[in-house]
């Protein structure tokens, strides 16, 4: 009897770690044909953050490595917030079906890609102290104005090991560019 | 204890000290082999040059009328015939020339007719911090021709010193002086103009590890084609940074690193830039837009631009460069080039500061040399 219950809670175990391994945080939508995407424009980014140039970096670093991968080109950010002026969009963080396919059809783009950094910057816990990012993204598509491939991301902070033996943290930069890494594994995956 | 059984003092001949200090005075004598030699004027020293007032890009006060004092001392003991200054006060005051970082069409044609001037040479002050030690200073000039249809620049340099930039043996090589630090880049600078107009090329001396400046995202267009020679305008970068001119330093850094290679680019003069910008009025906003690239693809007849966004420029403590380069195509109207980059001068630093990086000059300058550099060898 001992034996049953030990092995009801070992299988217990297995199957809320298997659960972890999926991918959390990601939505593609099935429907959607990825190949069809060629041209996006990667609107501003909100920040929770407040101030500074925290969401100007994450979709700088986005930018240019989304254009790296030579998949998909990405519009100039000056040409973006010409269409954006033009289109007269309200909010570029969160832009309605409406304006998403105004400013498409203005700018020859396939989709647009909005962002908020919910977390830039320093963490601190007791006397550790380490830098954080934290992401979340989405894709929408210019014909119709859906949501087609949404995705989130959070690198850095505090591990056991800064807590039991300190220093350690990586720089900013560094954080940054695996989040954004990350995000684009995301998307082509 | 026997202890001095193991040591035997012999006597050291006279004769010893002899080589040793001929080589003391040998050493002396090629700090000394390092000022300019008075070249003849036949290497452009019979060019007459109006030496314009000093821009000042560094976002503080700084002594701007005794840089360019030291600046004409230096061209004058080269030996340059120099506009002198009441006809170029005249001139400037006549006309209602306020800028003085570059030379438009027309401000050209205007030196060269009422003030005489066969070159006119432009210096903008990056950076200069008299007040803390070590005293900084960064410097760019160039030499733009006014004469022909178009000025066209004739040799570009930038220097970036540090007051402990060579420390020397028991720190002699400091400097503490900030004039002191200005006039040894300016020699810097005049040696370079000199060896320039003289047809001697130099190479600027390169950081080492300079594959620390590789950027972390590269993008290369099929449209971009190496071989071919490009007409390009380098226009001011979008500057989201907390440093003021960022941009217009960023735009100085590639324009002179693009200059290196004549046989690729055919750069075109700030100047010109500018006065287009004020004409058609175009303000960026988040960059340039496709519909102004094609007005001045158009007017100054290029074939590429240079641009993009400064996300940080910091001189103070360790200093950072975080810059987006894009180059933008003028037929597909396309990015044919982006790279990122993130940089600081302590990057790769490991051992008693070896390779450390004082000045974000040093630092934006290598990181437009890698861009450029590749841009060239990219096949």
């Amino acid at each position: 009897m001992a034996d049953l219950k030990k092995l009801s809670l070992l299988i217990a175990i297995l199957v809320s770690l298997a659960g972890c391994g999926g991918n959390s945080g990601v939505y593609h939508d099935k429907n959607m044909d990825f190949g069809a995407i060629h041209t996006v424009a990667i609107l501003p980014f909100g920040s929770l953050e407040g101030g500074g140039t925290a969401a100007e970096m994450v979709r700088d670093d986005f930018m240019g490595s989304l254009l790296a991968t030579g998949a998909i080109y990405v519009i100039p950010s000056g040409e973006v917030a010409h269409g954006i002026g033009i289109t007269g969009m309200q909010s570029p963080m969160a832009p309605s079906t409406d304006e998403v396919k105004k400013f498409c059809s203005l700018e020859k783009a396939d989709a647009v890609i909005t962002g908020i950094v919910k977390e830039y910057g320093q963490v601190r816990n007791g006397s550790a102290e380490s830098d954080k990012i934290a992401v979340s993204i989405q894709m929408i598509e210019g014909q119709t104005g859906r949501i087609v491939w949404s995705a989130d991301v959070t690198k850095g902070g505090i591990t056991v090991m800064d807590r039991l033996f300190g220093g350690g943290a990586e720089p900013m930069n560094v954080i940054t560019q695996k989040a954004v890494n990350d995000l684009i594994k995301k998307l082509f995956m | 204890m026997t202890l001095s059984k193991n040591f035997s003092c012999k006597p050291v001949s006279f004769l010893f000290f002899i080589p040793l200090l001929a080589s003391f005075f040998f050493v002396q004598g090629c700090a000394t082999s390092r000022t300019v030699a008075p070249i003849s004027r036949a290497d452009g020293k019979d060019m007459t040059i109006a030496v314009m007032p000093v821009q000042n890009l560094s976002g503080v006060d700084a002594p701007l009328n005794r840089i360019r004092r030291i600046i004409l001392e230096n061209l004058r003991r080269q030996g340059f015939h120099l506009v002198p200054d009441s006809v170029l006060d005249d001139t400037m005051a006549k006309h209602r020339i306020r800028y003085v970082g570059g030379i438009s069409m027309e401000m050209a044609g205007i030196f060269k007719k009422e003030a005489g001037a066969d070159a006119v040479l432009a210096t903008s002050l990056e950076l200069y911090d008299g007040t803390h030690y070590p005293p900084k200073v960064a410097l760019f000039s160039r030499l733009v021709a006014a004469g022909g249809p178009r000025p066209k620049i004739l040799w570009m340099d930038s220097v970036a010193m540090s007051g402990d930039d060579s420390p020397g043996l028991l720190e002699t090589g400091l400097v503490y002086n900030p004039y002191v630090l200005v006039g040894k880049a300016v020699k810097r600078l005049a040696l370079s103009l000199c060896n320039a107009l003289a047809g001697v090329k130099t190479s600027k001396p390169g950081v080492t590890m300079a594959g620390r400046f590789k950027p972390d995202d590269l993008f290369v267009s099929p449209i971009w084609d190496p071989a071919r020679k490009y007409k390009v305008l380098v226009i001011p970068f979008y500057n989201v940074s907390d440093r003021r001119n960022a941009g217009q330093i960023m735009q100085m850094h590639f324009t002179e690193q693009l200059l290196r290679h004549p046989e690729n680019f055919e750069v075109l003069e700030p100047g010109l830039i500018r006065h287009e910008f004020l004409n058609i009025r175009i303000i960026q906003w988040d960059g340039i837009s496709i519909e102004n690239a094609k007005l001045l693809f158009a007017l100054l007849d290029a074939d590429l631009i240079v641009t993009g966004k400064v996300l940080e420029y910091r001189d103070t403590g360790d200093p950072l460069v975080a810059v987006n380069v894009i180059a933008i195509e003028r037929k597909s109207r396309q990015i044919v080039w982006s790279s990122t980059e993130y940089s600081s001068g302590s990057d790769d630093v490991y051992f008693f500061d070896t390779g450390k990086i004082s000045t974000a000059h040093t630092i934006a300058s290598e990181m437009a040399r890698w861009v450029v550099e590749d841009m060239i060898k990219r096949n």
